[in-house]
């Protein structure tokens, strides 16, 4: 409780003294239009609704064509996006042009239709525009630079002086000036942190290639720089529901360990248990990772982990953007019961080169981005761990499982007097490529590829006595454990805007999950040469493969009808094979089969554009139950006024590749995919019902949501209630139950100026019921009743500063009610715990506060450069319970923790071209 | 109005702050461990299951119970000896045929039944002895090689047609042991060692199986599935803690049929 004080009086300390700067700032601004901030999310709307919103609640005075808007459609999410900049987008794809003139007002035009009529919204001021727009004399073509550096400037605002004529320069510098009435007439030059230019034109300027220089004003990075160049880190979407979106690019304000994570960041909002050091996949309301769809750039990705699950598999530099909905998508996604996170790839500059890289206590990550031609380019990333300190601590922290012997691993153990050690030998890797190329403005073409994975290595080897060292002998033997797994993905697409009406996207995609595992007694000492050589252990090998083809249409068929249509094939091919030893082959399944199926969705808008209804319907045929599954799904959106808004949403879904932890705490459990087959694993199935409210100004959003979802047909595999007076038959092992979740969310978020941040809340509740285990309903293991968390950050200057707080109630566990103990048939005894409940007590609460601060470096043209950061990680040194052993000591159970990592600081230095 | 926000709050708190059960029941199940072995007569021990350091208890006594196993219609009565110990020196173990245990305890009819496995069919080893050079702290040969050169493993072969399952367990039959790494301490326990249960029909021991010189017996047993997932049942972690696998009901442990079969090795001193 004292935590949640200090921080509540950190707030408010933090949230006046951000106030005032505020004030201050605005004074300083440069442009009204640069401080007006849109935030608003538009799902396929004609630009003419765009346009209205933008007045109406920002108040924007904008001209345009009625008509020619309302034939053009635009889907962008603006988070706390400038007013000049947010209207630039829209202008985007769609061949328009704007200007502002010296009242702020906007006029829209087609580049190409010169008699459109134009319609103006009720504060603008009809004549002036129309002199505005008829004023065509020569187009002026130019370069903003440094002058000092000669580097070019981005974002430049180049107007004409007493006229509404204006530009602003693109990523390269370039800038062009349509309709310079002639060429005597004089420009204003503007950009945050140099000082302004007026520049006078003369007839024998170059209209081609005509150079403005701006001189650095004197001290760099103006604080409105700040505000108008502020990306949020993370967004909920306003209109639809549970979405949340993720910018990388602000990925390093959060403290971290080593490596930046989506997925740890993810973990930090409400509806995402963060209780989970050793899982980076998530846990969705209720639900487990493997029921959230992770797609990356289109193909699937069946595994996440990197470290035992400390680290995510996704490279942030190579990831433009990440959207994750907690519950009730659409029709468009399926195949999982809880969630899903789409991932896209960076596209990569067509005009500059850029190289950056990482390096911290763990790993190092190289990018870089090339622009091969015009419309062709490439990004790429790479990254690896290396074993620095955090590293190996990291690895003993999480690897205490495999270091314990037992009856299983007997044959494994060195001859008396050799002292056994692990070394971590492990590594983990990952490698991202995209070619981005747009051989028509209607047609991008992009092939992405990903590759990741870890070879972890908890090799038992026996040391040399130092006397048998001397002698030049060594010994080799000892148990081997090594563990190869990870993904390799490629897709390639092709979106095209067939109209204004009408896109479709397009992949063709291939995903390969694999999982090696061979812990083996090395039998090979004193045998050199021979080939007889006995393995005895645990040999695991599983392998999917995931060939897919699907293609995604939306159809604006009217400015309140938008239809939505696709189709999928996906081939699953997936093998694993569980041997205790070379001649023991215990579970053997390899099943393939072919999912294919359609879905439709149309979205209703009505009452002027305040209610919107999407229902929709998903097909799928699955060839190894031979059945058709139709999962219906339906989405509410009412706006009750302009800041408050209702949301609700009902889907069906199903899950036809699970995953199944084998559990085995002498050697480690593993995990595995299997494909349903109607009978043993049977498919899986989800309900899910939704409903929340939310209230969004520009700075503050506060949100509630309510869930409740059924889970039916859910599997889990253990070893322990098998039939054992016959031939064991694992694949007996399967069990399957249902099981519910229910919960509330809260969450209140400060989106701008220089501090930052959001407080959430969530209370929930998940239920399974598996017969085999209890005849009555128990708690899931990933049941956290719960969740409080606060995300801080603030930025000054050059500084960053950043903190998290983490509380979360306990999880529950299973205790034994008993233990015994059973000689066996080679003297030795082992202990044996019973239980009579499942998951009945719970482990103590969990909570963490983690600190960052990040100094940045700008380059000559105020552009962030990079930064070198101080993380520290579980900053009070909590000592929070992963599990639980037991042992028998003296004639009791006694039970011992396992802790999750302690304090641990992390140093990055990350540096970048541009 | 702010009541009302006052009254949800609070709901949401107790809610929320609802305690789940605080400590687990006893399991009051009895341990039973009891090898039926051909030619030998039967010998069952009782015990109860050790308590959690939370859980005060007092449990029935295991000396009074009247405990029978059933063979061929034939119904014996267990002795008790004292100790949760029962025996019955009227009944001599047949391979292949079934015994039935049943008892009552605690107001639950127990019961487990096993069949008695065959004896190993073709049991053979590749060699009788072996040499092995000792290990001394002024040794200056490699280790496990006499006379320098590679030495094959023992191998162990036995029909297995209907891959039921064995476990090989070698034991040095020594009084003195002499250990074969010069420089380590005596133990008496590592004069055993064995592999893991297998479905297959062969099993190689490597000379640096060997801890002692002198002679081994090689005793290949002929288990059931029961006994073969005690190995894979060993869970001590509140991660994926459930009662481990058994054939008996309402009780715990091992009631299983064990047949054997057994071949000697002497290792030298090279």
């Amino acid at each position: 409780m004292k935590y949640i004080f200090l921080l509540a009086v950190v707030t408010i300390l933090f949230n006046h003294a951000d106030a005032q700067i505020f004030k201050k700032q605005i004074k300083r601004a440069h442009s009204q239009l640069d401080n007006i901030k849109i935030d608003e999310h538009f799902s396929i709307e004609n630009l003419d609704t765009v346009y209205n919103i933008l007045h109406d609640h920002y108040g924007l005075n904008i001209v345009y064509d009625t008509a020619y808007c309302n034939s053009l459609f635009f889907s962008y999410w603006y988070m706390a996006t400038a007013a000049p900049l947010a209207i630039e987008i829209t202008t985007r794809n769609n061949d328009l042009s704007y200007t502002i003139d010296s009242t702020n007002t906007i006029y829209v035009k087609a580049r190409h239709v010169h008699n459109i009529k134009k319609k103006p919204l009720p504060n603008t001021r009809e004549e002036k525009n129309n002199s505005a727009l008829s004023s065509l004399n020569f187009t002026l073509y130019g370069h903003v630079v440094d002058d000092s550096t000669n580097e070019s400037l981005a974002g430049v605002y180049v107007t004409v002086k007493g006229t509404s004529i204006s530009a602003i320069s693109g990523t390269d510098g370039s800038f062009t000036l349509n309709n310079v009435p002639n060429d005597t007439a004089s420009l204003s030059v503007s950009y945050m942190g140099y000082m302004p230019a007026d520049i006078y034109l003369t007839p024998n300027i170059s209209k081609t290639n005509f150079m403005i220089g701006l001189h650095q004003a004197e001290h760099i990075l103006d604080e409105a720089t700040v505000l108008a160049n502020r990306v949020d880190l993370m967004r909920l979407s306003g209109k639809t529901i549970s979405t949340i979106k993720l910018s990388p690019e602000k990925l390093e304000q959060i403290p971290n360990v080593g490596e930046k994570d989506i997925m740890r960041t993810f973990q930090l909002m409400p509806g995402i248990s963060a209780a989970n050091e050793s899982s980076s996949g998530l846990y969705v309301r209720g639900g487990t990772p493997d029921q959230n769809l992770v797609m990356y750039d289109g193909f699937t990705v069946y595994q996440v982990d990197h470290l035992y699950g400390f680290f995510s598999a996704f490279n942030a530099n190579a990831v433009k953007e990440v959207e994750l909905y907690k519950g009730g998508f659409d029709a468009k996604y399926g195949g999982r019961l809880s969630s899903v996170t789409d991932i896209t790839g960076k596209e990569g500059s067509t005009k500059q080169f850029n190289l950056g890289g990482d390096v911290s206590l763990l790993s190092a990550n190289i990018f870089t981005e090339i622009p091969i031609t015009e419309n062709l380019s490439l990004v790429a990333a790479a990254r690896r761990s290396w074993n620095g300190p955090i590293y190996n601590w990291i690895f003993n922290s999480f690897n205490k499982s495999s270091g314990s012997s037992n009856a299983t691993g007997a044959s494994g153990q060195g001859p008396g007097g050799a002292d056994n050690t692990t070394k971590a030998k492990s590594y983990f890797y990952d490698l991202n490529t995209r070619l981005t190329f747009k051989p028509t403005k209607k047609d991008v073409l992009t092939y992405s590829m990903f590759s990741g994975g870890d070879d972890l290595n908890n090799s038992f080897t026996v040391n040399t006595p130092s006397f048998l060292a001397s002698m030049g002998i060594s010994l080799n033997f000892g148990t081997t454990d090594v563990t190869n797994y990870g993904n390799v993905g490629m897709s390639m697409g092709w979106r095209r805007t067939w109209n204004k009406k009408m896109t479709s996207n397009t992949v063709l995609s291939y995903s390969n999950f694999y999982s090696d595992r061979n812990r083996v007694t090395n039998g090979s000492f004193g045998e050199l040469g021979s080939t007889t050589t006995t393995k005895t252990g645990i040999f695991e090998h599983n392998n999917l493969k995931d060939i897919s083809l699907r293609t995604d249409h939306e159809w604006l068929l009217t400015k309140w009808n938008h239809i939505g249509f696709g189709a999928f094939c996906t081939h699953y091919d997936i093998k694993y094979t569980y041997s205790q030893n070379d001649s023991s082959l215990l579970l053997n399944s390899h099943n393939t089969s072919d999912l294919v199926g359609g879905y439709l969705q149309d979205k209703f808008i009505f009452f002027n554009d305040k209610v919107s209804i999407t229902a929709g319907m998903r097909f799928s045929y699955f060839g190894l139950t031979a059945k058709t599954y139709t999962e219906p799904r339906v989405a509410l959106d009412y706006d009750i006024t302009r800041k408050l808004s209702f949301k609700a949403a009902y889907g069906e879904y199903y899950q036809f590749a699970n995953r199944i932890t084998r559990e085995d705490i002498s050697a480690g459990s593993s995990e595995f995919w299997v494909l349903s087959d109607g009978k043993t694993v049977p498919v899986s199935s989800a309900t899910h019902y939704i409903a929340g409210l939310s209230y969004e100004t520009n700075s503050y959003l506060f949100g509630v949501e309510g869930y409740y979802k059924t889970l039916n047909n859910i599997v889990q595999y253990t070893e322990r209630y098998s039939a054992t007076t016959s031939t064991i038959n694992y694949t007996q092992n399967f069990y399957t139950g249902s099981g519910y979740s229910q919960g509330v969310e809260f969450m209140a978020q400060k989106k701008i100026r220089k501090f930052t941040g959001w407080v959430s809340y969530t209370l929930s509740k998940t239920m399974n019921h598996f017969p085999v285990y209890s005849a009555q309903d128990f708690p899931a293991d990933n049941d956290v009743r719960n969740e409080f968390k606060i995300v801080s950050m603030y930025k000054m200057n050059h500084w960053d500063f950043a903190a998290t707080w983490i509380y979360a109630s306990g999880k529950p566990y299973t205790a034994p009610g008993g233990g015994y103990t059973i000689t066996l048939l080679d003297g030795t005894k082992e202990n044996y715990v019973t239980i009579t409940s499942k998951n009945t007590l719970r482990l103590p609460d969990y909570h963490r506060m983690d600190v960052s601060v990040n100094y940045h470096f700008y380059n000559e043209a105020k552009k962030d450069v990079g930064y070198v950061g101080l993380s520290l990680f579980n900053v009070y040194a909590r000592q929070n319970v992963w599990y639980k052993e037991f042992t028998i000591v003296s004639g009791h159970v006694v039970e011992t923790n396992v802790d999750y990592l302690s304090f641990t600081p992390n140093l990055t230095l990350s540096l970048k071209l541009r | 109005m702010k009541k009302i926000i006052a009254f949800f709050i609070a709901t949401l708190w107790i809610y929320g702050c609802k305690k789940e059960a605080s400590l687990p029941e006893y399991n009051t199940d009895p341990v039973i461990t009891s090898y039926l072995i051909p030619g030998n007569t039967i010998s069952l021990q009782l015990s109860h299951q050790e308590s959690t350091t939370s859980t005060q208890y007092s449990a029935p006594s295991l000396d009074s119970l009247n405990i029978t196993i059933t063979s061929k219609d034939t119904i014996y009565h267990l002795v008790p000896k004292g100790n949760g110990l029962y025996t019955d020196t009227s009944l001599v173990i047949t391979a292949g045929n079934k015994y039935s245990l049943q008892f009552t305890y605690n107001g639950k009819v127990v019961t487990a039944s096993t069949v008695i496995p065959a004896k190993p069919v073709n049991y053979a080893q590749s060699a009788t002895s072996i040499a092995i050079t000792q290990i001394t702290s002024s040794s200056s040969s490699s280790i496990g090689m006499p006379g320098g050169g590679p030495v094959d493993p023992i191998k162990l072969t036995w029909s297995n047609s209907d891959e039921s399952y064995y476990v090989v367990v070698v034991q040095n039959m020594e009084t003195n042991l002499v250990p074969i790494n010069d420089t380590i301490t005596v133990v008496d326990s590592s004069r055993i060692f064995r592999n893991s249960p297998t479905t297959g029909t062969s099993y190689n021991i490597n000379t640096r199986d060997f801890t002692y010189y002198g002679y081994h017996r090689l005793i290949l047993f002929h288990i059931n599935a029961d006994y073969a997932s005690l190995y894979n049942n060993n869970s001590s972690s509140s991660q994926n803690l459930s009662t481990p696998s058994t054939g008996i009901t309402n009780g715990v442990g091992i009631f299983t049929g064990i047949n054997s079969d057994t071949l000697f090795l002497h290792v030298d001193k090279q």
